[in-house]
């Protein structure tokens, strides 16, 4: 994969940890960018590692910073419980310390009104970040490429289709995963791109038939 | 299958090539991201311009951290040095204080350039400033350590996770002295496979480097450590400008730093459930912090 060096010298970030803090800012980043909407109420459950650390370590301030849009460097980060106040954002912050999965994990549900969704990831050192599940689907997505999260039906050729147009627009694919609930049921599509997306593009796949959902998901920071 | 980025071949892409160990990790960046040369240039200027500033920041830090446990060491040692000399050396208590003051930083919740790590972001930083006062390298020099610097903390990156959680301190504390260390070698003008010695140096000396942090919060013992594990970065430089050798080569070192990692019991690794975190003192400090 396209491993950078400033993955290693860096992020810039507000501390006191990189997997503690840059990492689930991050994460909270992507649950935002998934829900697309300001978020109205959020359950952030702590696993492994991060059930006994994440009070110390300002991951509470670090997932909700991330979920009102703030980014791993971004100043504010430190005051983010009392801007959620301030912005109308209601939590609740759970712990599990046994998990099966990586140390650093957490989850989070997060909705506006109706809408609702649900992000499982990890935070891997160095503020690298995965996200292993998204509304129950398995994903596979660092935040390191601009990524397109599609829900859609089970059905020849979506594939085609949906890469066509990202052809056209002269947007390479690094990486793609398929994950279906059952056949011809419903199916999650993650595309993880060299380039950023227009809005208008975004649009024409929401537009598409069997096409439910479409999420963009920019470059983490 | 691309092949594993090892220091042999690093080395080995350096000597086919005719490149600098510095042109080797440019070209690589270049050919893995896509970026222009500028853009990765220009990226490097922006840490370092942040590191600078964390440093400033941490030097006139005198406000406690969230857990209370650090405060304003590095002032403290700054008073203390103006009128005292140091018996570690000159060079060796500035760049234990300003390891500790980035550190402090980012304890504080300030904002670091995470070397690899934000528990580690005073170890670059202290030997590289330090070294630049005491040397004049001027920002070129510096940003030819720092891709240096990045350079190792990948080739130890493809074989162990850096994280306390992953790997203990060593995987932090121990990865961040191998890369200042190498990179301070690099900008003393050393030869390649000195660079890669003093890297082995630094980092075999901290292999098994628990992570026990008191309250499970990146204070105690984490911003000391950042301030010993500069001075021993200098030492391992040292000790290779003198004639010495790692017998170990550096890619077995990173092989066992890995696998030192997988070892450690889950209770030495971030989890606050062993070591300094379950002393008497480090639970009461923990129950304060509640």
């Amino acid at each position: 994969m396209g491993e950078t060096i400033f993955s290693v010298l860096g992020p810039i970030m507000v501390g006191p940890s990189s997997s503690h803090t840059a990492g689930v800012a991050r994460l909270g980043q992507i649950a935002r960018n998934i829900l697309d909407k300001k978020p109205e109420g959020a359950e952030i459950t702590f696993l492994g590692s991060f059930a006994t650390t994440y009070k110390g370590h300002g991951s509470d301030r670090a997932v909700i910073g991330g979920l009102l849009g703030m980014d791993s460097s971004d100043a504010r980060i430190p005051r983010a419980l009392e801007i959620a106040a301030e912005e109308g954002l209601s939590y609740k912050i759970r712990t599990i310390e046994q998990t099966a999965g990586h140390p650093n994990s957490l989850e989070i549900v997060l909705w506006n009104g109706e809408e609702k969704i649900e992000l499982a990831g990890s935070s891997r050192g160095g503020g690298n970040i995965l996200v292993e599940k998204i509304n129950g689907f398995d994903v596979h997505l660092d935040g390191k490429y601009p990524s397109l999260w599609i829900l859609h039906y089970d059905r020849p050729g979506m594939v085609g289709k949906i890469a066509s147009l990202l052809a056209e627009k002269h947007i390479n694919i690094a990486y793609m995963r398929l994950e279906r609930s059952q056949p011809r049921g419903l199916a999650s599509m993650t595309i993880e791109c060299d380039d950023s997306l227009e809005k208008e593009l975004i649009e024409e796949i929401r537009q598409k038939e069997f096409v439910e959902s479409c999420r963009y998901i920019p470059r983490v920071r | 299958m691309k092949p594993l980025w090892t220091f042999e071949n690093w080395l080995l892409l350096a000597r086919e090539k005719n490149l600098s160990l510095v042109e080797v990790v440019l070209e690589k960046e270049i050919e893995e991201t896509g970026a222009k040369r500028e853009t990765i240039i220009n990226e490097l200027e922006k840490r370092l311009k942040v590191m600078r500033e964390s440093l400033e920041a941490g030097l006139k830090r005198e406000k406690h951290t969230p857990g209370g446990m650090i405060k304003d060491e590095s002032k403290i040692l700054q008073k203390f040095f103006a009128d005292n000399s140091s018996f570690a050396g000159t060079g060796a208590i500035k760049a234990a204080i300003y390891a500790i003051a980035v550190a402090q930083e980012n304890a504080g919740m300030g904002r670091i350039v995470a070397l690899p790590t934000g528990g580690s972001s005073g170890i670059v930083p202290g030997v590289f400033f330090s070294l630049d006062e005491e040397k004049k390298l001027g920002d070129e020099k510096l940003k030819e350590g720092l891709l240096i610097a990045a350079g190792v903390g990948m080739v130890v990156g493809e074989k162990l996770e850096m994280a306390g959680a992953a790997g203990g301190c060593q995987a932090e504390c121990g990865v961040a002295g191998g890369m200042a260390a190498a990179g301070a070698m690099y900008m003393l003008g050393g030869k390649e496979a000195e660079v890669f010695q003093a890297f082995a140096l630094a980092v075999k000396n901290m292999l098994g480097l628990v992570c026990d942090p008191v309250g499970g919060l990146v204070e105690v013992p984490c911003v000391k450590r950042n301030g010993f594990a500069a001075v021993q970065a200098l030492l391992a430089v040292d000790l290779v400008r003198g004639g010495l050798k790692s017998v170990i080569p550096p890619d077995e070192v990173v092989d066992a730093l890995a696998e030192i990692g997988r070892l450690l019991p889950s209770s030495l690794k971030e989890t606050a459930k062993g070591g300094l975190a379950q002393t008497k003192t480090g639970l009461d400090i923990s129950e304060k912090n509640r």
